[in-house]
């Protein structure tokens, strides 16, 4: 760990934030150096949460590998075992029926609808907008019961396997599958206008914590935090998988790099993966779901997928044995949290919380962490509640500025309105 | 959009990695993987990353009989392939260069690789722990075959 640096005349305050919640998949550890409202410096701490997989994963034979890496992230749990099977699929050259490829499709979409508003929810927060939280996350639920419809699970969903599909979706289901995605529909375009329009939106998200193209492209940042830095990587189209080079849909960038950014390629990715979704389920072919796949021949291969959050990226080298002998994983965060130390140096504090928040961390559990004293420097350290609270004064201030009532008095009664 | 990786692309790349005396292991339609001698990686690396738009994706450690294997990932997105260079870090070395100083979205990959198999990348600027707690005994790492549990007290 870095020591505490001392500071123009020794009036650096240090912020941790975290280190970690068991409730939170990803355990992080930030310490911001601030001076004044400026954050002047920031280090990153990960792994205390350490579980292994990747040498676990060698252990487990071919087939249920998937099982374990689908508890990487419940969030992503789809992505994982796809970019895994992928990698296999790729050793064994092995081709997945039309039938399997169009419902992996639908399962990962559906995934990021859910993933997506889950975190225009927890963006709403951030800002103090606590009204945006309950609806986006409402919004959300409908997506997360066709999931269990269709494989049994709101998470870990387990559908995918070596070869194909563990369990074909009846056509039957199909329906139910538009009428939830089409539920989604008007409430994120209501979502969508209301960000777009709000002023206190802008105040707070427009230029703010920017992550410029060129260091976008230092970082290796992938997913919208690339995408909206002017980078225009999305895997689904670049190395297309499954079904994704058979339907028709568009990779949203923008040039900006701001929080602002991030929330639109977030909120316009969720039509189109409403689009995607609705295509995968017209044109899902009848036939078979399983390619039949009995033994892995020696050999290595990559396979990634695009998940919510960016590119998953996982290596396989197989012996021709029952197990992998060597499985490494990349998730999304891995590349993306490190560019906050382009992003965030130099920002207000209060902007801080949403500019981490932007890039999509999975960090919901933070702000539970006890108050700490630094026992180094004795210093009055702020936990992330506090930094929570600066940021939701901060758009108070804004609003009280502006002359404007609260986001859910503005908008309240259009939802409404739209939900009649 | 075609399904196949732009062909004049990749020629002009694996010309590019035999002149530098590279062979190709595996060679599937959108990847493959490239033996490349370990003097030529790191400028290699840098000329396709500048020049040819290439993003590294991760790196890759494997423990293997003679050393370490360092996978090197690079995804060409503009084309639709992925090719991996691997090198061989022989165990009287354990060390590498690394390409943080040009490359900041290395930096924790390289922190992960030397703690978890013990590499050495020369030139990192905070080459310190990631994974392991800051407790962890020196020099055992986790990820090599010879890994025994009761090495890893305190």
């Amino acid at each position: 760990m870095r020591s505490v640096s001392k500071g123009v005349n020794g009036k650096r305050t240090l912020i941790p934030v975290g280190p970690f919640h068991p409730l939170q998949e990803e355990p992080e550890f930030f310490q911001l150096w601030v001076e004044g409202e400026t954050v002047v410096d920031m280090d990153l701490r990960i792994s205390y949460n350490h579980r292994g997989i990747e040498e676990l994963s060698t252990r487990k034979t071919f087939d249920q590998v998937p099982y374990l890496v689908e508890r990487v992230c419940g969030i992503c749990s789809s992505t994982h075992p796809l970019a895994y099977i992928r990698a296999v699929e790729t050793i064994c050259g092995c081709e997945v029926p039309p039938r399997a490829k169009y419902q992996r499709t639908m399962v990962t979409e559906l995934e990021r609808i859910h993933s997506h508003l889950l975190w225009v929810g927890l963006a709403g927060h951030f800002l103090g907008y606590n009204t945006v939280f309950m609806w986006a996350w409402k919004y959300r639920e409908p997506i997360m019961e066709i999931l269990e419809k269709i494989t049994g699970n709101r998470c870990a969903y387990a559908n995918a396997k070596i070869g194909g599909v563990r369990r074909d979706i009846p056509n039957e289901l199909f329906d139910d599958i538009v009428r939830a995605v089409d539920s989604c529909w008007g409430p994120t375009e209501m979502l969508t206008n209301a960000v777009l329009d709000d002023p206190v939106l802008h105040a707070r998200l427009v230029d703010v914590a920017t992550l410029t193209h060129e260091d976008a492209i230092r970082y290796c940042v992938t997913g919208p935090t690339a995408r909206a830095s002017g980078v225009p990587i999305d895997v689904r189209r670049d190395d297309p998988y499954d079904a994704f080079d058979l339907v028709d849909w568009d990779v949203i960038t923008f040039p900006e790099g701001d929080v602002m950014a991030k929330a639109k390629v977030r909120l316009l990715e969720t039509f189109e993966a409403i689009k995607i979704v609705k295509q995968a389920v017209r044109d899902c072919p009848n036939g078979e779901t399983d390619a039949g796949v009995e033994e892995v021949p020696p050999g290595e291969a990559i396979g990634h997928v695009e998940a919510p959050r960016g590119e998953t990226f996982h290596y396989v080298r197989s012996d021709g044995g029952r197990c992998p002998v060597r499985h490494k994983i990349r998730a999304p965060s891995y590349v993306n949290v490190p560019s906050f130390r382009a992003s965030c140096i130099g920002q207000h504090v209060a902007d801080v919380t949403i500019a981490m928040a932007a890039v999509d961390p999975c960090y919901s559990c933070t702000e539970r962490m006890a108050v700490t004293k630094d026992s180094k420097t004795g210093n009055e350290l702020m936990d992330a509640k506090e930094l929570q609270e600066l940021s939701v004064q901060r758009t108070r201030w804004f609003e009280k500025q502006l002359g404007i009532e609260p986001f859910d008095k503005r908008w309240g009664p259009k939802l409404q309105e739209l939900l009649a | 959009m075609s399904d196949t990786a732009t062909p004049s692309v990749i020629e002009r790349f694996e010309t590019k990695l035999c002149d530098e005396h590279a062979i190709c292991e595996t060679r599937k339609e959108r990847q493959g993987v490239y033996s490349v001698p370990i003097a030529k990686l790191v400028p290699l690396l840098r000329d396709f990353i500048s020049n040819d738009n290439a993003r590294l994706a991760t790196i890759t450690g494997i423990d293997v009989r003679d050393g370490t294997e360092l996978l090197y990932h690079l995804c060409f997105d503009d084309h639709k392939y992925v090719a991996t260079l691997k090198v061989l870090v022989p165990r009287t070395v354990d060390a590498m260069e690394s390409i943080t100083p040009w490359l900041p979205g290395a930096e924790f990959i390289e922190r992960e690789i030397h703690d978890l198999l013990g590499i050495d990348f020369t030139g990192h600027p905070r080459m310190e722990r990631l994974i392991l707690s800051d407790d962890w005994p020196e020099g055992v790492y986790p990820l090599r075959r010879g890994f025994k549990k009761e090495d890893a007290q305190p």
